[in-house]
């Protein structure tokens, strides 16, 4: 097992940045994230700002900043340094990153300053960006997979803060206006909004935290003290429901996208929630893979989930030819009837919580998996978890836990489903009576 | 002899190991064989059971992976350092013991065919996948042809095919493991790849040369996709490998298209908005390296793109490389490749390119490779480049293909 060393720095100008440091790498992830996502854009038509969290991830990079760096600049500068340089965005927050060999660290940081206080938007980049944005909506409408997922969970919430579109939409980003990112910027970017995660090898922690200490001093954001939580989710109250959608594309295969709410982070049934989600998907021991991938029933069928305070996402899609959707269909339901069903056994749960950690294990073994997880993890328990804790956490959960939360995922259950690419005329799902809904 | 290429990096927490063959996809008789084999070859061996390989690997967290290159195919598995022996075991019965049962076939073979209506139905993956190698080696060079074979060629593939081609991955495998791995450790891998590949030897079997490619001058392969909201444009150029161009060509490929700071990425996104998705690569394959320069627009501005793409790429024949873009783009690889050595797998899959194309699996040699390009070299090596024999264009979307045939006859490259 690797050993690694924690720092956490925290600045009067409530700026928090986390350090961790891992044994003989030869690289460091400076990662940055705002809590500020497609939760928080304010409602559809006129008005709207669906779209803006993604389409500010994109003029992030961009000059002028404070040091008066242009675009070009920054990108030569990142580019030198040998930055893989990314970002993010999500339903609750934003993320930006760049990995660097740990040599570069302390030069990186200070492009980093400049960046994160920069406040000017640039009229002319904005529009020029704009139809980067326009197209990269595009690219994602004409991937079914991508259409199918995005329609569903806007479907499946309607009405909530998780009915935005993460990328907006033609209409909605077209009639973005440089006055109303700049007030999204005043609002959500400043330091008390913001962690700063940075992971690597080969950091000396004491003489980092004096480089970072002095080098975050100075720059001040507008304060709010007050961190601003996402909106919360509130479904409508259960009732086993399940609604349809489709919109027929011409495509050889159809797509589907089943999406329902499962406990979120607040609720008690989260972690043993986690545990049976490695048991229904993906990997070979999984109950999806068992019974639709390997049987030949559907050459794809991914379960997903997302995490938020009151509500999870949960979602199946699978792509099959047009004839076989309903047979698929179908099977897919009878497994979750039967999961719904299965009667979970100590030594099945022994191994998921081995196998969870082992994957968790190689996942973080790159500095860029490990800052992503730690950020995400932060966002989302609102406080840093390390891996040891979340481990201990996965550890300690019991069987009996484990079936209260699948009783609590199926008591009721409302489902939505979409389907796009070439459906079979007349297709609709149908459900049958002994399920949940 | 056997060979085998075990490298340490304690800093780790993963061991990546497996097999090598240099039978690749594009020595299959039907194509999509190899493919159909690699997904067959993980449901089970004569040790194995499909629940066993499923606990032993993904049940203590660890990845199976085979990759279906065009020239070699990789067998392996990422896992923690305490399964690496097991693991070995495993994938030798996977290569050398698997069942291939009939039912295991059909199933893989259909799952096939709907990968490739999948990726014929976006014109991005199939620009990928599909029409890129068509216009560089001709629609029916063996290299061209999709890894993953075509409705027609999977129709015509049998179990006794798929059998055959397992015997060609027994032809001179050779073995590798990378990652977090203790002397003690070694001393058994190495002992037992020794051990497994000693009964390949025997194998006869010689793999047939790939034909001459024979392409008109700057060829080019359009497809049509009416229902596509973005049009994607891929210029390729092929050349003769070997070590000094390969680490020219790496440099160009960087400056050009491969960061935020390249001029591709500065040009087509920043100052132009063409679209989301732009860059380069650099393949090797066969004897040939192939760089590829890639890039999205809106369909109405395809003509506009291609003009404005050309003119990027032999823009690197006409002057110097500044002072500064060199030492930018030196200092971008010399950072990438530290950063190529953060996880097992990726230290593997490029000791395996450089191994395979006959370079040293050192990749430590990377750092003084790169400081060795001066800007001279580049510029010399691209004045040569710069034929029409060696370029093709690759074009997918809703265009409209005569005009866009017309564009591409007409752009000067010399």
């Amino acid at each position: 097992m690797i050993s690694e060393e924690s720092e956490t720095i925290s600045l009067d100008n409530n700026l928090n940045l986390n350090l961790v440091s891992i044994p003989g790498g030869r690289t460091v992830l400076f990662s940055v994230a705002f809590y500020a996502g497609a939760m928080y854009e304010t409602n559809f038509g006129k008005g709207s700002n669906d779209g803006i969290s993604h389409f500010l991830e994109h003029m992030f990079f961009k000059g002028p900043t404070p040091s008066n760096r242009t675009t070009k600049q920054l990108n030569d500068e990142f580019t030198r340094l040998g930055a893989d340089l990314n970002a993010g965005t999500t339903y609750d927050h934003t993320f930006y990153y760049a990995k660097v060999p740990t040599r570069n660290l302390h030069k990186v940081a200070e492009l980093w300053k400049d960046l994160l206080i920069k406040k000017d938007i640039d009229p002319v980049e904005f529009e020029a960006e704009k139809q980067v944005v326009l197209q990269e909506i595009q690219l994602y409408d004409d991937i079914p997979e991508f259409k199918a997922n995005f329609a569903v969970r806007k479907k499946h919430f309607a009405g909530t803060p998780l009915e935005h579109n993460i990328l907006g939409t033609l209409d909605s980003v077209s009639s973005i206006t440089l006055e109303m990112m700049t007030s999204y910027i005043d609002q959500y970017y400043s330091f008390d909004n913001a962690m700063v995660n940075i992971v690597g090898g080969g950091l000396d922690l004491k003489s980092e935290k004096e480089f970072l200490s002095s080098l975050f001093a100075d720059p001040i954001t507008n304060p709010r003290n007050v961190p601003i939580y996402p909106p919360s989710v509130k479904m409508p109250t259960k009732k086993s429901n399940i609604s349809f959608y489709s919109s027929p594309s011409p495509k050889p295969l159809s797509y589907v996208s089943l999406c329902w709410d499962t406990p979120g982070i607040s609720s008690k049934h989260f972690f043993p929630f986690l545990l049976l989600n490695t048991f229904l998907g993906n990997s070979r021991t999984s109950l999806l893979y068992k019974e639709i991938i390997s049987k030949g029933i559907a050459p794809s069928c991914n379960y997903g989930f997302e995490s938020f305070n009151d509500v999870c996402a949960a979602n199946i899609l699978f792509f099959s030819p047009p004839l076989k959707t309903d047979e698929v269909f179908n099977t897919v339901i009878d497994l979750l009837i039967k999961f719904k069903d299965m009667v979970i056994t100590s030594d099945e749960i022994q191994a998921l919580k081995e196998e969870i950690w082992g994957s968790f294990l190689a996942d973080i073994e790159d500095p860029t998996n490990y800052g992503i997880d730690l950020t995400q993890k932060h966002i989302k328990f609102r406080k840093l978890l390390p891996a040891k804790d979340f481990n201990d956490k996965i550890f300690r959960i019991t069987p009996e836990e484990i079936h209260s939360a699948k009783d609590q995922i199926f008591e009721e259950m409302n489902m939505t489903v979409y389907a796009t690419g070439t459906i079979p005329k007349d297709w609709e799902p149908k459900f049958p009576d002994k399920g949940p809904w | 002899m056997c060979e085998v290429e075990i490298q340490s990096y304690p800093n780790l927490r993963t061991c990546t190991l497996g097999f090598v063959t240099h039978r690749g996809a594009a020595h299959d008789t039907i194509a999509g064989s190899t493919q159909v084999l690699l997904q067959t070859i993980f449901r089970g061996t004569r040790n194995y059971t499909e629940s066993d390989i499923a606990k032993m690997i993904d049940g203590t967290g660890g990845s199976l992976f085979s990759t279906t290159e065009k020239d070699f195919t990789i067998i392996g598995a990422q896992v923690q350092p305490k399964y690496a022996v097991n693991t070995l075991d495993l994938l030798f019965d996977s290569i050398s013991n698997p069942l291939i049962e009939k039912t295991h076939f059909e199933i893989e073979k259909e799952k096939l065919l709907q990968t490739y209506y999948q990726v014929q139905s976006n014109s991005l993956r199939r620009m990928i996948l599909f029409d890129a190698d068509k216009a560089v080696f001709g629609e029916t060079h063996p290299l061209s042809r999709p890894q993953i074979g075509t409705p027609d060629s999977l129709s015509k593939l049998s179990i006794e095919t798929i059998q055959n081609t397992q015997q060609d991955l027994l032809i001179k495998p050779w073995g590798f493991a990378v990652g977090n791995i203790s002397q003690k450790l070694k001393t058994q891998l190495k002992q037992k790849f020794q051990e497994y590949l000693s009964t390949t030897e025997s194998s006869s079997k010689k793999l047939i040369p790939f034909p001459k490619r024979e392409v008109p001058s700057k060829n080019i392969v359009t497809s049509l996709a009416r229902e596509d909201g973005n049009a994607y444009l891929c210029i390729n150029l092929i050349t003769k490998s070997n070590p000094k161009i390969i680490g020219l060509a790496r440099f160009s490929s960087a400056l050009l298209g491969e960061s935020f700071g390249s001029r591709m990425f500065t040009i087509l996104r920043d100052e132009k908005s063409f679209g989301y998705i732009t860059g380069s690569t650099l393949k090797l394959i066969d004897d040939s390296l192939v760089l590829r320069f890639f890039m999205e627009t809106k369909p109405s501005r395809t003509e506009e793109a291609i003009d404005t793409l050309t003119e990027i790429v032999i823009g690197l024949s006409k002057e110097e490389i500044s002072i500064t873009e060199y030492n930018k783009t030196r200092d971008f690889l010399l950072g990438n490749l530290d950063l190529s050595f953060d996880d097992s797998r990726r230290i593997a899959a490029r000791i395996i390119n450089r191994s395979v194309h006959g370079l040293s699996p050192d990749i430590e040699k990377g750092y003084k490779e790169i400081q060795s390009v001066t800007s001279e070299d580049v510029l010399s090596i691209w004045k040569t480049l710069c034929s029409p024999d060696k370029f093709s264009l690759a074009v997918v979307g809703n265009i409209d293909p005569l005009k866009v045939q017309e564009r591409w006859r007409n752009t000067q490259i010399s």
